[in-house]
């Protein structure tokens, strides 16, 4: 059966789902069990009554959770990298001489790298810098851990590609695609039984002050001195205890590592990968040219833009949902400026505000999935016209401003307008404005993506492009990312919203997101 | 112009295009027959660079078509079998879209349109969307397109199948009105009795190989019958002379 599905691809839900399977196990798995625990522990009198103690709690149960979460989130992503690079390659990149070669090396290695890392990276540095912010530890503290642990996660990409590199060198690599696909679902699942013998919730102590050192330990699994995941915490920890001896050792231990996998990726992709690439791209049927340099030029992107109008235009179906969604809007601020809430510290105030985000989020990304998605199947066959005059990539961005930017202004208008009606402070602006501005803009490049992705000529109506398999995939994809994020902000919320404390506006700048 | 060295071409293990080669010169007309599915349509997707996945080497103007194609994306005209137009987009519309796609100023474009309109008879139809257009309408429209830039090359799968006669004859008119110019055409027709008229150069291609090339005159000197028309040519050619017997027999 799964050697059926593998080789059918049946409905293409290969592709991602194994990113999506192990960030859902994960995610799921970390929040039973710090939620069980917390009951167990505390019973339900401390969720009644929230106090500065409670909140350090959730905060360090989700930090756990985010530890939890990350090494799945790594190797999920690093093999969807890899499938990436299988599934789309640069079809538009032809090599002239071994120098392009060595820069399509380059340019893929740092790019899977960036894929698979940066997400954990951001992960992590939320979990260490609420804790130790929480601690009363400096942010330098942070951004030491952010970039040790940036060299350990860089450098066990550049390892795990070299090795698998070494692999497509020996194996046929159609096969040993499948073989990942297999080993990274068992992975998922040994994944939650190993990082389960780590007894993260032990961490979870109220009565004695968590060692800082101890939080990071959680990292070591497998648990080895050997092990460069220990060195990460031996530098920390000689660190904080200024023992500079130590600290020069796993830093520069740390360095060199990084150094020695990234030569050895580099040098090995190289030699093998290029040729297993260049033969798996042969198997590919993809029809498409390289973009010229005019194709940038105003009066192209012009035509484009103004093509996608008329189309707009024609199309009289649209006009009645676009009336529809003007009237949604102003029946939510109506609802939001009649709500009984009054601002200050209810639970009932805080939900408002923080599933405003949320709201204009699925807004977004509902009408993506209605008329970004969809706008690519929409032009039919008549797409190859053009075809032979630009390049796709012309087309996708031209639909990304003509679309992309009004649904942008529409999820901004909405998260703010409605946080402007229920009265609110200046950080959760900040903070609402920065979270609608990335997920929109994250909503839209992935109702691009997938509008090419499941691109059905023969079906030229969005209404029932929008019953796709692809809108379906993106608006849980979306749903998925989106609670993934603001469930994980909440506890920064909660500290800010219980607290008042400046400590917000430090997470802000150690936060993830904004780097 | 054109230069084709040993083009192949394999899709799900199945070779469609073995060792393709032929030349196309300037002003000649090149017909290219062949039976259904022997790979008219993918040569033709190849010479357009709508298919860049192929073996073998494309020259164009002296140079290769794969390391260079966008410079060339401006002097080829293609118009496709089943010309596919924007589904919700005016003839005029659409027509001014792929002016201005190929960078030609607006006072110009409306010029063409006007231009082409009267020439094909199709004025009627550019305040209509491109989805009701019947199949005739279409494959104007898709004619306009290709020659809206006055390209050099003009690609042609099939120019006439669906037009009227007399649209058919306004395009064989055409074509040698623009073969008089000095444009290369690269024909892929079932009509033989087009080929037979308009064509300098024929190739025939069956499962994937040219069987034949030349001219008309160097292709009926090697059949066995003399007075052979290009019909008899091809049939007896791609080996479906049979058929023919067959239904003379019937008949009689």
């Amino acid at each position: 059966m799964i050697e059926l599905l593998l080789k059918k691809d049946l409905l293409g839900i290969k592709h991602r789902i194994t990113t999506t399977i192990s960030i859902v196990l994960t995610l799921i798995f970390s929040l039973v069990i710090a939620t069980i625990y917390y009951f167990c522990k505390f019973g339900f009198q401390h969720i009644l009554n929230i106090d500065q103690v409670t909140i350090n709690i959730i905060i360090r149960l989700f930090s756990i959770g985010i530890l939890i979460l990350t090494p799945a989130v790594i190797i999920s992503s690093l093999f969807s990298g890899i499938y990436t690079l299988f599934e789309s390659p640069e079809q538009e990149y032809i090599f002239k001489s071994p120098s392009d070669i060595s820069k399509y090396f380059l340019y893929q290695l740092i790019k899977i790298s960036l894929h698979s890392s940066a997400f954990p990276i951001l992960l992590i540095t939320t979990a260490i810098a609420s804790l130790s912010s929480i601690m009363g530890y400096d942010e330098m503290l942070s951004i030491h851990v952010l970039l040790a642990i940036s060299i350990f996660f860089f450098s066990l990409n550049f390892l795990l590609l070299s090795v698998l590199t070494l692999c497509f060198k020996y194996f046929k690599a159609a096969r040993f695609k499948e073989w990942i696909f297999i080993f990274l679902i068992a992975f998922s699942a040994i994944l939650v039984l190993i990082l389960r013998l780590s007894s993260p919730e032990r961490l979870v102590n109220t009565q004695n002050r968590m060692e800082f050192y101890n939080f990071i330990s959680t990292l070591r699994f497998p648990v080895s001195p050997f092990s460069p995941p220990s060195w990460i915490s031996q530098s920390i920890y000689s660190y904080i205890n200024t023992n500079a001896k130590y600290y020069v050792l796993y830093s520069l231990l740390l360095i060199i590592l990084g150094i020695f996998s990234y030569f050895f990726a580099y040098f090995t992709s190289k030699k093998y990968y290029f040729k297993a690439w260049q033969n798996y791209r042969k198997e590919l049927l993809i029809q498409n040219r390289i973009s010229p340099d005019r194709l940038y030029s105003k009066s192209i992107l012009g035509a484009l833009l103004k093509k996608e109008w008329y189309s707009l235009k024609n199309d009289r179906i649209q006009f009645s949902q676009l009336i529809l969604l003007s009237v949604l809007i102003i029946i939510y601020f109506f609802n939001l400026y009649a709500l009984p809430v009054i601002p200050g510290k209810s639970p009932q105030y805080l939900f408002v505000i923080y599933f405003n985000i949320f709201f204009s989020i699925m807004i977004c990304a509902a009408l993506s999935s209605r008329f970004i998605y969809p706008s690519l199947s929409m032009e039919g066959h008549g797409i190859n016209h053009i075809l032979g005059i630009i390049n796709m990539k012309t087309i996708i961005k031209s639909k990304a401003v003509f679309y992309g930017i009004p649904l942008f202004i529409l999820s901004i208008f909405l998260s703010l307008g409605g946080l402007i009606i229920l009265g609110i402070d200046t950080f959760t602006f900040i903070f609402t404005s920065f979270n609608t501005f990335l997920l929109s803009a994250l909503i839209i490049w992935l109702s691009l993506k997938y509008s090419l992705k499941y691109r059905n000529p023969d079906i030229t109506s969005p209404d029932q492009m929008i019953f796709s398999y692809g809108s379906v995939k993106l608006m849980i994809v979306v749903f998925i990312i989106s609670s993934s994020i603001l469930i994980l902000e909440l506890p920064l919320f909660l500290h800010h919203f219980y607290s008042n404390h400046h400590f917000f506006w430090k997470m802000l700048i150690l936060s993830p997101f904004s780097y | 112009m054109i230069k084709l060295e040993n083009i192949s071409k394999i899709t799900e293990n199945f070779k469609i295009l073995n060792n393709i080669s032929f030349e196309l010169g300037k002003g000649e007309i090149f017909g290219y027959l062949g039976p259904n599915g022997s790979g008219k349509t993918s040569t033709i997707n190849i010479l357009a660079g709508l298919d860049t996945d192929y073996d073998g080497k494309y020259i164009i103007n002296g140079e290769n078509f794969k390391s260079k194609n966008n410079s060339f994306k401006s002097i080829i005209g293609h118009v496709p079998e089943h010309p596919h137009l924007f589904p919700y987009l005016t003839g005029r519309e659409f027509l001014w879209f792929i002016g201005s796609l190929y960078l030609i100023n607006e006072k110009k474009i409306e010029e063409l349109i006007e231009y082409w309109g009267d020439f094909f008879r199709i004025t009627p139809w550019y305040d209509r969307l491109c989805k009701n257009f019947p199949k005739g309408i279409r494959q104007k429209f898709g004619l306009i397109a290709a020659l809206i830039n006055e390209p050099e090359i003009l690609l042609l799968d099939e120019p006439t199948s669906s037009l009227d006669p007399s649209s058919a004859h306004l395009v064989k008119l055409l074509i040698n009105e623009l073969k008089s110019q000095g444009k290369s055409i690269f024909l892929t027709t079932h009509i033989l009795e087009i080929a037979e008229i308009l064509c300098d150069h024929i190739a025939i291609i069956k499962h994937g190989n040219i069987i034949a090339s030349g001219t008309i005159d160097s292709l009926k000197q090697d059949t066995s019958k003399k007075d052979a028309n290009l019909e008899d040519i091809f049939l007896e050619l791609t080996g479906e002379f049979e058929y023919k017997e067959l239904i003379e027999s019937l008949r009689k």
